[in-house]
């Protein structure tokens, strides 16, 4: 069984009588320890499944597993938990609580979980050892996103997921964050997912998937690996 | 405006329902509180000035020394400035109720054109004997019963009314009083309890006691033309009814000095009357005498005479007497002769007889010998001479012849001699015969002598008595001419001496009279308005409770409502941030987009103005006059609505809601479209300055850090909390001390100040009888017993007067325990004793002291009835908070007071153990009993007040509480939605959801805890104002706040932080992290 495997999942939003069908039929699969990317279209459901898989969002049908356990079966209580444990999440606008400090934002998170990863060596690594007492505000998007990288670093954990991380960025920055995110990857084992509406960034995934409209459009098991200081887009 | 503009504007009321009914919810509340309490005072006056106006209650009420007449009522009548005036009688008075307790009455008059009664039940009286009862104080089980002017009344007291009893025949209600106070007495114990009016004619009365007088003035009562009009009046109509007094005061003067002449006068005539009198019954009785002595002289003649008769005529009766006896006498004699003769009758007879016997005899012896001789012879013839053998008998035979012839001669010759003494006898007796009637002749003549004497004594005797009997008459006639005269004279006597007597009397009565004129006094006359009238005077004073609470606590919502409408505009200006810049850029003018904020708030606080102050001043006005039900019970509630309150009130909340709207929205729209549209930096983070305490700040928890951090993060906000919760612990603080502050006066004026736990009054003085009865029924559940007097004095002072307990007691308790024994004299300050007043001086309380404005060392004037005392110097000041009190010695009273010092009050204090009302029955049934007050009871009816003031407080809590759960609420709504992305945030780290909320709800508690201690002395002085504000006139209040409350008060802030973040935890539940991490909008 895979890391990851989400069979026939369904997500129907249902705002008054408008019935919105985020997700249909989706159904894939990731190994333990890639990276995988998911692009698709503005609209195409790339964030809702995204939620879903990191429990913050329910499904309407469907079943997900990561590492054996049935994710789609957790209620609130054991979606908390494993939040807590086993996610680490990157949002595209950083989400950093803007009265901590870049420290203090590793820190609260890190103190949550089972075993953590030191926040300073953590923000060391993110290459913000020189910022940790800033406040957000304080710092640049870049960092800010490295912050939240680092934050989502420091609980360990089996899962990082990544909304459109560079989507607030500019080019260069951008890429050094996926970097930062294909380097944890790679030195941590950590599975990654990405979601990016930039295709040219395929190239950096184990996995490529592509949502169009809701459904899984294809999975492709990407060959031929490139760094991310290679791309170009 | 543009059909979108406007579609926009209510699309956006509907999305955000919420925050719209929050801001119509708090200017509702701000406004229902405020033109609640505003017009509740307005409503309660126009209420009684409807009532008043209704019962044509009375403008001014003229008392005089000299009563009025009904001649001087119908000239005051026709004053200039007088509609109408009648005059009443009143009279107080015992009646022994159903218990049998003794209570104090007044009786009234029934009016007609000014203080007409309304009729609970039942019906007016219509007989003189029926009577309409209190209504305030009596229910209708009264109706039918009788009110009995009770036995221990004076004679003036039941000489005052026509009857003996009166029949309750309704139940009514007077504008005389509008509340439940009834006023003092001389009589009793000087609490009137209830009223009773009956028609004029049950009073038996000379002159009018007091005349209402209504006057044309149309102005309503309380008001300040109203008062200004008649304190004008008073004057002008105290000057023409002096006048009209005067008229008749001058006429009696007159009359007087004129009837004064006159009995001088009749004096004078009465005294020559006297004299001549004296002269007449002199010369009377002179007569009178004279003639009874005449009277007497001619009877003491005629029994002298009549005596001389008597004896000449008792001398005849003997004479005839002896006449008598003579004849007697002789006819006796008579008698004895004509029985000798009858004898010597017989005797010749019988000697006849027996001789003509003899004769016979002898003839026949005679013949019979002759016969024998013969034989003899012719024998011897025969035998011729031959006699022999015949001798011998021959011989016999003539010897026997010869013996009888003999015999016969011897016979013969005695009877010649017997016939001889028997013609001698015979002759005898003839003679006798004629003697004897020769006498009987003479007594027969004698006889008849003696009859004709006897005839004329009879008659002289007869004459005798006539003339007997006529002199007795004259007796009789002449004593009882005697006895009349006798009899007249005394009446006469005794009829100078009553007139001597009465013009003794007389001549006393001229001096008495004259002295009374050089005495009369002129009349006085007194013009007493509305203000004298304890429940027209205490009615607005009273309602101006409501208004003391009205003046602080809306400015208080409003501030608060401001503020609500502030953040929840603000924020609103905030979300709608992006849309601003679009709409901005699309082209809408700063004017328009403005407009439609202002619209949303506008219309939410209009609407919210409109709903509350409908709500509002029904609600409040009714809630709050069912409180006052209790004390002002006269009639149902008219509400005033006032369209000015209305314009003010939507005014206010518009400023509240429009004018935050425009501050929130200028500040947002200085900035260019462009900027609007990206999203607002949220507030950045910084260090505070407990961080500086690093040793301190290392040992915080790390999410109190944040915590710490959070607080002063939004600023804004924080000051928003603080001022929320501070308000609301103001306004619980200040209710919880206002329920301190009234409720412990009971406490310390029944446990504290009152230590007595009976009072009995007797209607003589104490004596110690009464107390060793007592002591010996109850011996040791008594604990002290101190005899007192309590008389009641009204001490006037500018704008008004107090009714006042005057307790006297004698310093060196000769009777019982001493006073302070019962009654704690101290201080409010500090508890220290109050000493006894000394001679001159007087202890008042601080109730008194503050209406009149003294203190220690300043001089009191008292008035008793409407007799003003000399002035006393207050020697000290006490706590007291029912009533007043003021507290004079014995010696003080009868010098200052001028009457006697009269104890005919015990108050009892008891062991803990003692049931007072056992103990109270046995004393109201002791003679002399008059009435008993079990302070148990007192403290109940004083505890009803407190209620009714409670009840306002809590409306006004309620209120409070209300308002800051919108408040909190609000915040924490804002603080939520400002926050969203943050929990948002934490919720994706995995926060559970008790964490999340706590890492909110410890911010929250923080505020709170900062509002509190920021509340708590804002309550303090809350409170201080509030009970400055609060006036009864029955009792004040210890403004005090009592430990325990500020734990209360900190419990229900906290409870109620506690109780908004659990409906935020909810909240922050259900916040959707998808959703709110999706993208900035
Ligand atoms: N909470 C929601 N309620 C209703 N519709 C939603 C909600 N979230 C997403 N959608 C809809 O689901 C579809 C997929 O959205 P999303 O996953 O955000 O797309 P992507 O991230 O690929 O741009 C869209 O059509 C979007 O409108
Ligand atoms: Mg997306």
């Amino acid at each position: 069984m895979a890391f990851i495997e989400f069979s026939h999942v369904n997500k129907i939003y249902q705002s008054g009588d408008v019935k919105i069908h985020a997700l249909k039929d989706a159904s894939f699969e990731v190994g333990q320890g890639e990276i995988c990317v998911i692009v698709g279209q503005s609209g195409a459901g790339k964030t809702t499944l995204l939620n879903i898989l990191g429990g913050m969002d329910t499904l309407t049908d469907g079943r997900i597993f990561l590492d054996g356990v049935e994710v789609s079966a957790f209620r609130k209580k054991q979606l908390a938990n494993y939040r807590r444990n086993d996610i680490g999440f990157v949002f595209q606008f950083y989400n950093l609580i803007p009265n901590l400090t870049a420290l203090e934002n590793v820190e609260i998170a890190s103190q949550l979980c089972k075993d953590p990863l030191p926040p300073v060596e953590v923000l060391s690594g993110v290459g913000l050892h020189e910022r940790m007492q800033n406040f957000p505000a304080q710092l640049s998007g870049g960092e800010q996103q490295r912050v939240a990288i680092a934050r989502a670093l420091a609980k360990n954990p089996k899962l990082l997921l990544c909304d459109e991380p560079t989507g607030a960025l500019d080019y260069q920055t951008g890429k050094a964050i996926l970097k930062l995110l294909q380097d944890a990857s790679r030195h941590s084992g950590m599975t990654v997912i990405i979601i990016t509406h930039n295709s040219a960034l395929t190239a950096m995934a184990d996995r490529i998937i592509r949502v169009k409209s809701g459904t899984i459009d294809e999975v492709i098991l990407n060959e031929k690996i490139v760094p991310v200081e290679e791309i170009e887009w | 405006m543009k059909q979108a503009f406007r579609k926009n504007i209510f699309r956006t009321i509907k999305k955000s329902m919420g925050r719209y009914m929050a801001i119509f919810a708090i200017i509702a509340l701000g406004v229902g509180f405020f033109s609640g309490l505003k017009a509740s005072k307005p409503s309660m006056l126009y209420t009684a000035q409807d009532y008043l106006r209704e019962r044509q209650m009375f403008d001014y009420r003229l008392i005089s020394t000299w009563g009025f007449d009904q001649e001087e009522v119908e000239a005051i009548r026709a004053l200039d400035g007088v509609a109408e005036a009648e005059g009443a009688v009143w009279e107080d008075f015992l009646y022994p109720d159903e218990s049998g307790r003794e209570i104090c009455f007044k009786a009234l008059s029934i009016t007609e054109s000014v203080n007409t009664l309304t009729l609970l039940s039942g019906r007016l009286p219509q007989a003189d004997n029926e009577c309409v009862l209190d209504g305030y104080r009596y229910s209708e089980d009264m109706i039918g019963t009788e009110i009995t002017i009770g036995e221990n009344n004076s004679s003036e007291t039941r000489d005052a009314f026509v009857h003996d009893s009166y029949t309750v025949v309704g139940l009514v209600r007077s504008p005389l009083y509008m509340n439940m106070e009834r006023g003092t007495t001389t009589i009793g114990n000087g609490k009137v309890e209830g009223f009773i009016f009956l028609p004029l004619s049950g009073f038996d009365y000379e002159y009018y006691k007091e005349v209402y007088v209504k006057t044309p003035l149309e102005a309503l009562a309380f008001t300040e033309e109203y008062q200004d009009s008649i304190e004008d009046g008073a004057q002008e109509l105290e000057d023409g009814s002096a006048a009209i007094a005067d008229i008749r005061y001058n006429r009696e003067l007159a009359d007087a000095r004129e009837e004064i002449a006159d009995a001088r006068e009749e004096l004078a005539d009465g005294e020559q009357e006297l004299a001549d009198a004296k002269k007449e019954l002199e010369e009377k009785t002179g007569d009178a005498r004279k003639e009874l002595a005449d009277a007497r002289e001619e009877l003491e003649r005629g029994e002298q005479e009549l005596a001389d008769a008597q004896k000449i005529l008792d001398d005849g009766k003997r004479e005839l007497t002896a006449r008598e006896q003579e004849l007697a006498d002789g006819e006796s004699a008579l008698v004895d002769g004509e029985a000798q003769y009858q004898a010597g009758l017989t005797d010749y007879e019988n000697g006849r007889s027996q001789y003509e016997a003899g004769y016979s005899q002898y003839q026949a012896g005679l013949a019979e010998y002759e016969k024998n001789l013969a034989q003899y012879q012719a024998f011897l013839a025969m035998l011729g001479g031959n006699t022999a053998g015949y001798e011998e008998q021959l011989a016999a035979t003539e010897a026997s012849l010869e013996q009888a012839k003999e015999q016969l001669d011897a016979t013969g010759a005695l009877l010649s001699a017997t016939k001889n003494e028997l013609d001698q006898g015979k002759a005898a007796l003839d003679a006798s015969r004629g003697q004897l009637d020769a006498s009987r002749a003479q007594m027969e003549e004698g006889r008849r002598q003696i009859e004709a004497a006897r005839k004329e004594l009879a008659t002289g005797q007869r004459e005798i008595d006539d003339n007997q009997k006529k002199i007795a008459d004259g007796w009789k006639e002449y004593e009882d001419g005697c006895s009349e005269l006798e009899e007249e004279v005394a009446d006469a006597e005794a009829e100078i001496a009553d007139a001597e007597e009465e013009l003794a009397d007389g001549r006393q009565e001229l001096a008495d009279a004259e002295e009374e004129l050089a005495d009369v006094e002129e009349p006085e006359l007194y013009v007493l308005d509305r203000n004298t009238n304890v429940g027209y005077a205490c009615y607005e004073n009273d309602i101006s409770i409501v208004e003391g609470v009205a003046k602080i606590f809306p400015v208080f919502f409003f501030l608060i409502a401001a503020l609500v409408c502030s953040t929840t505009m603000t924020r609103m200006v905030d979300d709608e941030r992006t849309q601003i810049g679009t709409l901005r850029a699309l082209g809408y003018t700063q004017g328009a987009i403005l407009a439609k904020y202002a619209i949303y708030s506008g219309s939410a606080a209009g609407l919210g103005a409109i709903v509350g102050y409908l709500a509002g001043v029904r609600s409040f006005t009714t809630s709050i006059w069912t409180a006052y039900n209790m004390l002002y019970g006269f009639s149902e509630l008219i509400i005033v609505d006032n369209i000015w309150l209305l314009l003010i009130s939507l005014l206010v909340a518009l400023i509240c809601s429009v004018g935050t709207t425009y501050a929130a929205c200028r500040l947002e729209l200085k900035h260019a479209p462009a900027e609007l549209i990206r999203p607002k930096a949220p507030p950045a983070g910084k260090r505070i300055l407990l961080e500086r305490v690093t040793l301190l700040w290392k040992h915080l928890k790390f999410l109190h850090k944040v915590s710490a951090r959070n607080v002063f993060r939004f600023k804004k906000r924080m000051i928003m909390m603080i001022l929320g919760i501070s308000g609301c612990t103001a306004l619980v603080v200040t209710g919880f001390g206002v329920k301190d502050s009234v409720t412990n006066i009971v406490n310390v004026q029944y446990d504290e100040i009152l230590q007595y736990d009976l009072s009995a009054t007797y209607s003589k003085e104490l004596t110690f009888d009464i107390l060793e009865e007592i002591k010996e029924e109850f011996g040791s559940e008594i604990e002290t017993a101190a005899s007192v007097m309590e008389t009641s004095a009204e001490a006037p002072f500018e704008g008004g007067s107090k009714s006042v307990t005057l307790l006297v007691s004698d310093p060196q308790a000769a009777l019982g325990d001493p006073v302070t024994d019962s009654i704690n004299f101290h201080q409010e300050k500090d508890g220290s004793a109050v000493e006894l007043p000394g001679d001159g001086e007087i202890l008042i309380d601080n109730r008194l002291a503050g209406e009149l404005s003294l203190e220690v060392g300043d001089t009191i004037t008292l008035k008793v009835g409407d007799q003003e005392k000399p002035p006393l110097t207050v020697a000290g000041i006490f706590e007291n908070y029912v009533y007043f009190y003021a507290y004079v010695n014995s010696a003080t009273y009868e010098e200052y007071f001028g009457e006697a010092y009269e104890p005919k009050t015990l108050y009892l204090s008891l062991q803990k153990e003692a049931d007072p009302y056992r103990i109270s029955s046995y004393l109201s049934d002791m003679k002399d009993a008059a009435g008993v007050n079990v302070i148990a009871d007192m403290r109940i009816r004083v505890q009803n007040i407190m209620q009714s003031m409670n009840f306002i407080i809590a409306l006004v809590i309620g209120s409070a509480a209300a308002l800051a759960f919108i408040v909190l609420f609000n915040l924490g709504n804002i603080n939520i939605s400002e926050r969203v992305r943050e929990i948002a945030t934490l919720k994706v780290l995995g926060f559970y959801p008790r964490e999340s909320g706590a890492y909110v709800f410890r911010e929250s508690m923080v505020l709170s805890v900062m509002g509190i201690v920021v509340g708590l002395p804002l309550g303090v002085l809350l409170h201080t104002f509030v009970m400055s504000q609060l006036k009864v006139d029955m009792v004040s209040f210890h403004v005090q706040i009592l430990p325990l409350s500020y734990v209360y008060s900190v419990v229900a802030v906290i409870g109620f932080t506690v109780c908004v973040d659990l409906i935020m935890r909810r909240k922050i539940e259900r916040i959707d992290m998808a959703e709110s991490l999706k993208s900035i909008e």
